[in-house]
């Protein structure tokens, strides 16, 4: 098991369980702004962990962009789904955990690359049901 | 100054991405890719919802055709007979012993012969392309059309009956 820290807010974990199956636990997003200056408020975090929940959510990379830049979400692309997802006890960021695709070896890189603490990030892609804006 | 707050998301994916400056970005709706993750993935949701067999499993009842029972009937086979002695296919003595059981059957292979030649024939085509739009007709009548059988169905099946229906005349004549 190899721990890193990602973007000083959250650690990431990379693991193998008996079988042998990959696993990883990441923050994905929370309430702390983006990049864009939008944050997502709890109730929006609480929605995507009861979707992560689910084990529908596929893990891309990239956003479904291939090799040439076609956004495709092929199904030969993805990576694993995403099993669980939990407030971080920092109640800032929202963690997921997703299962690996081990038939897939870009997953193998990736959590190569996690076990080279290697600063990937994480984007969360769907569709922005309803936004509030507050005087700040 | 307003700051914008996310409420609720529909979340189609979450990706890997390689620029540490884009941790937890949301894709918004209004952008054009963004519109391609919600098309894509909404189709796979979907998908993982029906199964394959219940998408392709799409039962047709086939149109039914009724045999046609087509009988050679002695006024049809009566005109054959006479034009078989006319043109004296028959020898002249056997037709005179008419009663004569071996006469009989030498009468009865000509007319046999003759209608064969005849069903052979453009004219014997056209008798069954009559029939057949009769039949349609009557069905047309009776049944839905949605069911019913083109012309090309029903004269395939009904040209196999009405030759076996004809041959089995022929063993009567």
């Amino acid at each position: 098991m190899s721990d890193f820290e990602v973007f000083q807010i959250a650690k990431a974990k990379f693991w193998k369980d008996d079988n042998g199956d990959m696993f990883m636990k990441v923050p994905i997003s929370g309430v702390a702004d983006d990049r864009q200056g939008d944050s997502a408020s709890k109730n929006c975090g609480d929605g995507m962990i009861r979707q992560l929940k689910s084990g529908t959510i596929p893990l891309y990379g990239d956003h479904g962009v291939d090799e040439n830049g076609n956004k495709t979400y092929s199904w030969k692309n993805m990576l694993g789904k995403w099993i669980d997802g939990e407030w971080h006890e920092n109640n800032i960021d929202v963690m997921a955990t997703s299962k690996l695709n081990s038939a897939n070896p870009d997953a193998l890189t990736l959590f190569k690359y996690g076990e080279q603490k290697m600063p990937v990030g994480f984007s969360i892609g769907g569709n922005v049901i309803k936004t509030k804006e507050v005087d700040c | 100054m307003k700051k914008e707050y996310l409420e609720e998301v529909d979340l189609h994916e979450v990706s890997v991405v390689g620029t540490p400056a884009y941790p937890r970005a949301i894709v918004k709706s209004m952008s054009g890719f963004s519109k391609h993750i919600i098309g894509g993935n909404k189709m796979q949701k979907d998908e993982i919802a029906v199964t394959p067999a219940e998408k392709i499993e799409v039962k047709t009842e086939p149109a039914k055709v009724e045999p046609v029972k087509v009988e050679v009937k002695p006024e049809v086979t009566e005109p054959v007979k006479d034009k078989v002695i006319e043109d004296k296919k028959v020898p002249e003595k056997e037709i005179n012993a008419d009663k004569d059981e071996a006469t009989a059957k030498a009468v009865s292979k000509a007319v046999s012969t003759e209608i064969e030649k005849f069903v052979k024939t453009a004219s014997f085509d056209k008798l069954v392309e009559k029939t057949v739009d009769k039949i349609i007709d009557k069905r047309a009548k009776t049944e839905n059309s949605d069911k019913f059988p083109n012309k090309k169905e029903i004269k395939d099946k009904d040209i196999g009956e009405l030759g076996a229906s004809m041959m089995a005349s022929k063993k009567n004549i």
